[in-house]
């Protein structure tokens, strides 16, 4: 029987610590949102049921009552752009990713990994650099405001992770599988079909999670893009929040729904990260 | 008639040469053998057969048709690769019919008889109790049998093995190496098989090609390789244990053709010793050969004769069926197998016959054989 | 002799093809937009679309702007303290978890969470968290004696909130990094040293830290440059104030650019964050490679001793 230590138990209530301190804003936010303005403004109240009855006031008035049309807008907004920019960072992704898998390139002085830097560096640019230019791009091209625009910017930005990640993915599939399949007489498309294909579905899919992921998070370029009817559900918190007093209610139960998608995401992707085929691996 | 030619085949990988102007024609329906060490070339040329990889120059043809800019899907060839490259997300079962079901097999096979060819030959190959499991939770002998299973459910005009059986343990491999040689024959199709197991390549070989660096140094039927080895290379490759070599010089004594060998003298019968002597003079003019011996020619004596030599016994290694001695004459090192179990001690003094008939003759600068007439070689 | 070429064309021609749609983004959404906000930080360029050649006049006059110096002393402040704790805790957290065998996966989704939560979202969250009169954080420490100092409203308080707001962001993401490159690990040399007795600080200190070397590298390098961008959770939880002690560059470049709408000045800033994040990674990157180069011609010298 091992006697534990000191350490042991340093460790272990560093975790605890850590847990609570990492869950309390969360159980914070969700127990705020079944609160009304009396409970906030009376003092904290930390749990329902015991010291205030819970309501759901503000869950009524961002579906049904006056905030409905903000609310929905922005929370439909939010879902189609990640949806469908996730889609084509993903499609747009996956061709480039397996050109450079599979082929050298050659453009001057760029060969595949540095093609492969370029456009991950894409990263390292503030995203700030390239919105005011894009500010005025977009006003320009009367795109400001408007869904199109926003899924475009946001495939933009999602492109460069897509494509990493791809294109470790697509190298990790032997090419010889492609050449047996050739031989065994399936013309490219059908290669691409029948086994290249369904041997991405995970990569691919993790891809499209994550691109969803990060365009859902994103708020500078909404915030630039748009003013009214483009809006995302991030967008629509702060004009909720630039008021006096802030109706923490209401707030709270938008940040919950916001929450959900990428916690759903994240739960998802766990289960790949921990198995290690979030980038690659074909036996 | 399904004949293969490759005319001034070169391949390179940036500066290095994979493959140096390969001419080789392969007969229809013959098992034809490359053989060659590791890095000799053998997947190199399957796959520029195969259509994988392009040579940088020269043709293939295959019965009369030029293959170059044919595409792989339309080469009705079946190819079993070093690391198998199975379908990762199909079971064994569909791994197997995937070839059936390709839009290429004509004529079209129903699902009934898909199943019975991919059941008979995963009975051949014993797999059929792993029909429906994935490759990923097989052995890797497993997988090879599927790899190999996969390419013999066709009927392809040409098959390329490479190294098939490599991974399958000793007795399985023996199996093997027999029913693949008579499914050849039965099958009648123009098979190339690469490996770097001697024996099993003189076993199955119709024909071999002995392959080196990138060259072929040899082609013949085992026989020929075996006994007529065209270059010191092949003879130390081809055999186990591998060709004793000594350099020699060859002097006339008195109208007696000797060989200075092993610091000791070699009478050679006049006919063999004046051809020897007519050929090395001629290209190099001077006594200087190579003269190998197989170790299970040499056969130990007690009386010193002539033609016997001694040696200090190094190593002795009893091996069940056989005995191999090393042994140390000089500064030379060499072995001599013999037949039935023996034990020698290490520094024991011996004496071992070497007979004539026995001896190969190289040339010393360019290694190569020097072919006499007939009636001095074994046949 | 015949020198075949089969079908060569046709092939380079696919894989150009495979390319370009992301060669093209990048260049029309990248390249391109990187250039004009380069141009626009030459010119004075108002929203209305007014505009006219400056020159330099926007960095000069950067340099003299208090509130961008405001600014870009935040970012260090925000990215120094930032990564480094979330380092230490990041590295902590993977160290535990990695010795837990029960709950593993329940412990560990919640030490992820956090990161999953929309970083606007967080900032708002926060604010109401340390809200003076209503939030729980001020209460809790009133609750145990403690005075809570005025969290958003005074200005050192209000970069610590912001701090420990990007702490609680962005930890789980070394967390997860640095759990990765501790599970790929091998185990020999471990179960060696606790043959040899070692204790488990040795064991740290001597095996596992360097081991992590090149994953503490990249999880560092990848965190610092994210981190100069911070924006949402300034901008939602403190809105850069009180005043502008919280400022962040990329706020600043926002709100002079779409407030006030002097682009081209918003310009000029946005690039010269560009410049600094550049410069530091380079700065970093041949540090690396120095002290790699170092320890090679010190293993070196040890060797020939």
């Amino acid at each position: 029987m091992k006697s534990r230590g000191l350490g042991y138990f340093i460790t272990r209530f560093f975790l605890v610590v850590w847990v609570i301190f990492a869950l309390f804003p969360l159980y914070w936010t969700l127990i705020t949102a079944f609160k009304t303005p009396i409970q906030i403004y009376k003092g904290p109240f930390y749990f329902p049921f015991i010291d205030f009855a819970p309501s759901t006031n503000s869950w009524q008035f961002i579906f049904f009552g006056d905030g409905r049309i903000d609310f929905l807008r922005g929370l439909l907004n939010s879902i189609l752009y990640a949806f469908f920019s996730a889609l084509l960072s993903v499609l747009l992704g996956s061709i480039s990713a397996y050109g450079l898998a599979r082929y050298s390139y050659k453009y001057g002085p760029f060969k595949n990994d540095n093609l492969n830097f370029l456009i991950v560096s894409q990263r390292i640019m503030p995203p700030i650099v390239a919105v005011i230019a894009l500010y005025l791009i977009f006003k320009f091209l009367h795109l400001l405001d408007s869904g199109f625009g926003m899924i475009l910017a946001y495939t933009w930005f999602n492109l460069p992770l897509a494509v990493y990640l791809l294109t470790n993915f697509f190298a990790s599939i032997p090419r010889e599988i492609e050449y047996a399949a050739a031989l065994d007489g399936y013309s490219k498309f059908d290669q691409l079909r029948k086994v290249i294909l369904p041997l991405a579905a995970p990569g691919l899919a993790s891809a499209y999670l994550l691109s969803f992921f990060f365009a859902w998070n994103e708020f500078l370029m909404a915030l630039m893009l748009t003013f009214r009817d483009a809006q995302t559900l991030p967008i629509i918190i702060t004009t909720i929040r630039t008021q006096m007093e802030p109706k923490w209610w209401i707030l709270s139960a938008i940040a919950v729904i916001a929450l959900i998608p990428p916690s759903i995401v994240v739960l998802y992707l766990d289960k790949y990260l921990i198995k290690g085929t979030l980038f690659g691996g074909v036996r | 008639m399904a004949t293969l030619k490759l005319i001034d085949i070169t391949k390179k990988y940036g500066n290095v040469v994979a493959i140096n102007k390969l001419n080789l024609e392969v007969k229809s329906e013959e098992l034809l053998v490359i053989f060659g060490p590791s890095g000799a070339g053998k997947t190199t040329l399957l796959k520029i057969i195969a259509g994988v990889e392009k040579p940088n120059e020269g043709q293939i043809f295959f019965d009369e048709r030029n293959l170059n800019s044919l595409p792989l899907e339309q080469r009705n060839i079946a190819m079993v690769f070093e690391n198998y490259a199975l379908y990762p997300h199909f079971t064994v079962f569909e791994n197997l019919a995937f070839p059936l079901r390709s839009p290429r097999q004509v004529p079209r096979l129903s699902k009934n008889e898909v199943k019975a060819r991919v059941a008979k030959i995963a009975e051949m190959l014993e797999i059929q109790d792993c029909l429906y499991r994935k490759p990923g939770q097989l052995s890797g002998g497993q997988r090879q049998r599927v790899a190999l299973g996969r390419a013999l459910v066709r009927r392809p005009s040409l098959y390329l093995l490479d190294e098939p059986i490599a991974h399958l343990d000793a007795k399985l491999r023996h199996r093997m190496r027999g029913e693949l040689k008579k499914l050849q024959k039965d099958m009648k199709v123009t098979t190339i098989y690469a490996t770097p197991d001697y024996l099993e390549g003189l076993g199955m070989a119709d024909r071999v090609v002995f392959l080196y660096q990138g060259e072929i140094l040899q082609v013949g039927t085992p026989n020929e390789i075996y006994n007529r080895p065209s270059n010191v290379i092949v003879g130390t490759l081809v055999g186990d244990p591998p060709m004793n070599f000594f350099d020699c010089k060859l002097k006339q004594i008195e109208r007696t053709w000797v060989l200075e060998i092993l610091g000791g003298r070699l009478p050679l019968p006049y006919e063999l010793g004046a051809n020897i002597a007519k050929k090395i003079y001629l290209e190099t003019a001077g006594p200087d050969l190579i003269v190998g011996i197989r170790p299970n020619a040499c056969k130990v004596e007690n009386n010193s004769t002539e033609g016997t030599f001694p040696g200090e016994v190094y190593v002795s290694e009893p091996l069940g069926a056989n005995t191999i001695l090393t042994l140390k004459t000089g500064d030379a090192i060499w072995k001599v197998k013999l037949e039935g179990l023996y034990h020698f001690q290490v520094g024991q003094h011996i004496l071992v016959r070497i007979p004539t008939e026995a001896l190969h003759f190289f040339t010393k600068d360019t290694k190569q054989r020097i072919n006499l007439e007939a009636n001095y070689e074994r046949s | 002799m015949i020198i075949s070429k089969p079908k060569k064309t046709k092939i380079e021609w696919t894989k150009h093809l495979l390319i370009s749609p992301a060669l093209l983004f990048f260049v029309a959404l990248t390249i391109f937009p990187l250039l004009f906000t380069l141009f626009l930080s030459l010119n004075f360029w108002a929203v209305s679309g007014e505009h006219h050649w400056i020159g330099l006049g926007n960095y000069i006059k950067l340099f003299q702007d208090s509130i961008f110096l405001t600014s870009l002393r935040n970012e260090f402040i925000f990215v120094i303290f930032g990564v480094l704790f979330e380092y230490i805790f990041g590295l902590l957290l993977a160290l535990v978890l990695n010795q837990l065998t029960r709950g593993l996966r329940l412990i560990r989704l919640a030490v992820i969470l956090p990161f999953a939560a929309t970083p606007a979202v967080v900032g708002c969250i926060w604010k109401m968290l340390f809200d003076q009169s209503y939030g729980p954080i001020p209460d809790l420490l009133h609750k145990v004696g403690l005075t809570s100092p005025a969290w958003l409203t005074q200005p050192l308080p209000a970069l610590f909130s912001i701090i420990i707001v990007d702490i609680w962001e962005w930890t789980p993401f070394m967390f997860l990094i640095i759990f990765a490159g501790l599970k790929s690990l091998p185990k020999e040399p471990f179960e060696s040293a606790m043959v040899d007795g070692a204790s488990s600080w040795r064991i740290f200190w001597d095996l596992t830290f360097p081991m992590l070397m090149p994953t503490t590298i990249v999880v560092i390098l990848l965190r610092t440059i994210e981190a100069f961008k911070i924006f949402d959770i300034v901008f939602l939880t403190t809105a850069g104030g009180p005043g502008i002690a919280t400022i962040s560059t990329t706020l600043y470049a926002y709100d002079l650019g779409l407030r006030t709408g002097n682009l081209g000045y918003a310009a000029a800033m946005s690039i010269i964050l560009l410049i600094i994040v550049v410069l530091i990674l380079n700065v970093f990157l041949k540090t690396i490679e120095w002290v790699r180069r170092r320890s090679v011609l010190q293993k070196r010298e040890e060797a020939l001793k």
